[in-house]
């Protein structure tokens, strides 16, 4: 079997670039697309990067960039992006010989046994990304799925920052044709933290043993890895050092938890509202639900005010057993409403709620019951 | 004031047959506590959940009457762990209990006796039924398993005691399966029918000994009480119609299988592990003298076991939850027990050939 070879293909700024397609005007100019209810950016074009903007800073905190600085907020479209995301997803495809969509903008290909000059093959498919959907995208390569993760940050920040790495690194990144001194220098020059599945407390945790860079997390003891942490954190450093240990996931797992919550636009407080809201939740979730062929066994429902307000706080969940596991979306609703008229408390100003379907099955089994 | 003074052992049974009903969280923190009280030569144990409540008793020389409340569970843990045979004492000074046992010495706080709930005996016409302890065990044991839990239908959280005739009858069902067992006693029984709560028939099933000693139960309409060796065990009723379990044991069902019950098991537990955790269907497929017992899971692995049989009608595939059918399978003792079936979508019936008192109906699984 030949040795194993991952790419993972990324949209730029996916959203914003998404925008642009069809506001070509846009190119250039800073511009944020913000989440549901304009709360907060979600995406971010270099030039709203180069001013400084955090992903998910909230709106008005940068309103006044779009009088200094000219920043173009929009309110996000998510089924336009599925769809270019679906056009990017199929041209990508081409890449290897199979391929996992890991989420809206990103796609690992598997590259294995492929001949050929792969910087080339890559390159092409970059430029038929641009050129027929209109999305520019950075591929990294490496000999895991960490590693083709890891390179194609740094195809990105090559790109984006001229200088951060060599430039011939940019857009399009292969780890795994480096020479090794060439690698570890690329290594030790990306701090731990750009390591797919290292978040901000093991981070934190790693950097206060000493673990600076990526080239220090890859030369870690394994057993000390994970005694300390976890197998999870020893999986990584196991794929930076190049031996592969997550596989392409071909076929997209059922989902174990189904959601649909939202801050609302304004607070809400009365009950009238809010069970409009809870019941056009556990119907969108009962859809979700039967789009993948499931039942669910219980309904949650929650409340929550905004901890962003000095007003009084209140917040609750409750889980509501369904009689028999079902997808049908007016049991489901009865159920949410049950969970909320339980944890209604009135006068609170509530800033989200939410409907969450539990303990999911397949429609497809189905234990009959007793005619009691 | 000296409580107990004697054998370890002479201590800690008692205390284990009152303690099992006591819960590890509860809202009064007095029901984690086991009331002492001693009157003359006899040392009584209580505990309650206040559905429930066991009392069962000691013999404590000593002359002064006292009565207190200790945490059940840690009184339990420090005589568990003295050895065999050692001599215990318990002194009550000054809401303390000093438990002392050779050169061990515990000191634990207490809560006063009177503040401790009992439950009070239900008033009513009373009905008395007396059986052997082995034979309601051997009732319970074969259909506990099938009892709801924690299930909305309140009154399916229980087992249905029924007396008709002369016959004494269990039923418990969870809505997918029912078990039915029936005993007939030697003369005609006064007719009653009550459900049992389910923690009550765990706990009967934990305490009845496998003897022929007597069991008596005194049934009012909301309260029944166990007597049975030195124990007292007294438990609310649920209140509910039971469904008529009658309507769903099938009476026509064709296809008869007798089968070898521990070779049945051990298939059964064998292609078991190969199931979806989450749903545990098995299907079982019948041909001329063949059955094949399959599962599969999301792995994409799969199992398959050929058992003999005697077989003679068309073909048939019927799926289950696999965890139903290692329940009956568990429960009795028969070497052959009988499959009866109709088609894949009807209820199985197990059976115990030439024996109609036991019956369990179990639901296909469309897998």
């Amino acid at each position: 079997m030949a040795a194993p070879l991952y790419a993972l293909v990324d949209g730029n700024n996916f959203y914003v670039s998404c925008e642009r397609v069809f506001r070509p005007s846009l190119n250039g100019k800073p511009v944020v697309v913000l989440s549901n209810n304009d709360g907060c950016a979600i995406a971010r074009s270099n030039e709203a990067k180069a001013l400084g903007i955090a992903m998910g800073a909230p709106w008005f905190k940068i309103r006044h960039m779009a009088e200094s600085h000219g920043l173009v907020a929009l309110s996000a479209n998510f089924p336009l992006y599925g769809d270019l995301s679906d056009r990017m997803m199929s041209l990508v495809a081409g890449l290897g010989h199979r391929q996992e969509i890991y989420s809206i903008d990103e796609s690992f290909v598997d590259l294995s046994g492929i001949r050929g000059d792969l910087l080339k093959r890559s390159r092409v498919i970059r430029e038929r990304v641009l050129q027929w959907v209109g999305i520019p995208c950075c591929i990294g390569i490496g000999q895991t799925k960490t590693l083709a993760k890891l390179a194609n940050h740094i195809a990105k920040t090559a790109e984006r920052k001229p200088g951060s790495y060599p430039a011939e690194l940019a857009q399009i990144c292969n780890l795994a044709a480096l020479e090794p001194t060439a690698r570890d220098e690329v290594l030790a020059a990306t701090p731990v933290e750009e390591v797919w599945g290292v978040g901000r407390r093991i981070a934190a945790q790693l950097k206060e043993g000493g673990i600076h860079t990526v080239l220090d997390l890859a030369r870690m003891d394994l057993a000390t890895v994970r005694q300390r942490w976890s197998v999870v954190l020893e999986r990584t450093v196991r794929e930076l050092q190049g031996q592969s240990c997550v596989d392409l996931q071909d076929a997209v797992p059922d989902k174990q938890e189904i959601a649909c919550t939202r801050s609302f636009g304004r607070p809400v407080t009365a009950l009238q509202d809010l069970s409009e809201a809870v019941s056009e939740f556990a119907s969108r979730a009962a859809e979700k639900l039967r789009r993948q062929e499931g039942l669910a066994h219980q309904v949650l429902t929650f409340v929550r005010t905004s901890p962003f307000r000095p007003d009084p706080q209140y917040s609750r969940s409750i889980v509501v057993p369904l009689r028999r596991p079902t997808a049908d979306s007016s049991l489901i609703a009865d159920a949410a409403m049950t969970g909320l008229r339980c944890i209604y408390k009135p006068d609170f100003l509530y800033a989200k709620a939410g409907v969450m379907l539990m303990e999911l099955q397949p429609a497809s089994v189905h234990q009959d019951e007793l005619a009691l | 004031m000296l409580l107990f003074k004697g054998l370890r052992d002479q201590l800690l049974s008692p205390l284990q047959a009152v303690c099992g009903i006591v819960e590890k969280r509860h809202t009064l923190p007095i029901l984690s506590n086991v009331l002492m009280q001693k009157k003359g030569d006899v040392l009584t144990l209580l505990a309650t959940d206040i559905e429930i409540q066991i009392t069962t008793s000691t013999i404590a020389p000593g002359s002064e009457d006292a009565s207190i409340t200790v945490g059940a569970r840690k009184l339990q843990d420090i005589l568990r762990s003295l050895d065999d045979g050692v001599e215990v004492s318990l002194v009550l000074e000054d809401k303390r209990l000093q438990l002392k046992s050779g050169k061990s010495r515990f000191n634990l706080q207490t809560l006063p006796a009177d503040d401790f709930p009992r439950m009070t005996v239900a008033d009513g016409q009373s009905t008395r039924l007396q059986f052997t302890q082995a034979q309601m065990k051997r009732l319970i044991s074969l259909v506990q398993c099938a009892m709801a839990q924690q299930d909305i239908r309140y009154y399916l959280n229980g087992l249905l005691l029924v007396a008709k005739a002369s016959d004494l009858i269990v039923v418990a069902t969870d809505g997918h399966r029912l078990a039915y067992a029936s005993e007939t006693m030697g003369e005609p029984l006064i007719p009653i029918e009550v459900i049992l709560p389910r923690k009550t028939v765990l706990e009967l099933s934990r305490q009845l000994a496998d003897t022929e000693d007597p069991l008596e139960i005194i049934l009012t309409p909301t309260q029944a009480r166990f007597r049975f060796g030195n124990i007292e065990l007294v438990s609310k009723l649920i209140d509910g119609k039971f469904p008529d379990y009658e309507r769903v044991i099938p009476q026509n069902h064709n296809k008869i299988l007798p089968l070898n019950r521990n070779r049945l098991l051990q298939s059964l537990h064998r292609v078991a592990i190969l199931t979806n955790e989450k749903f545990r269907g098995v299907r079982l497929v019948l041909a001329t003298d063949n059955m094949k017992i399959m599962s599969s899971n999301s792995d994409q692995e799969d199992a398959l076991e050929d058992v003999e049989v005697s077989y003679n009608q068309e073909p048939l595939d019927i799926g289950f939850n696999v965890t139903y059918l290692l329940d009956v399978l568990n429960n009795v003792n028969d070497e052959i027990i009988e499959l009866r079936l109709a088609d894949s979508n009807s209820s199985a019936l197990f059976t115990i050939p030439n024996d109609d008192h036991f019956k369990y109906v179990v639901m296909p699984m469309r897998i």
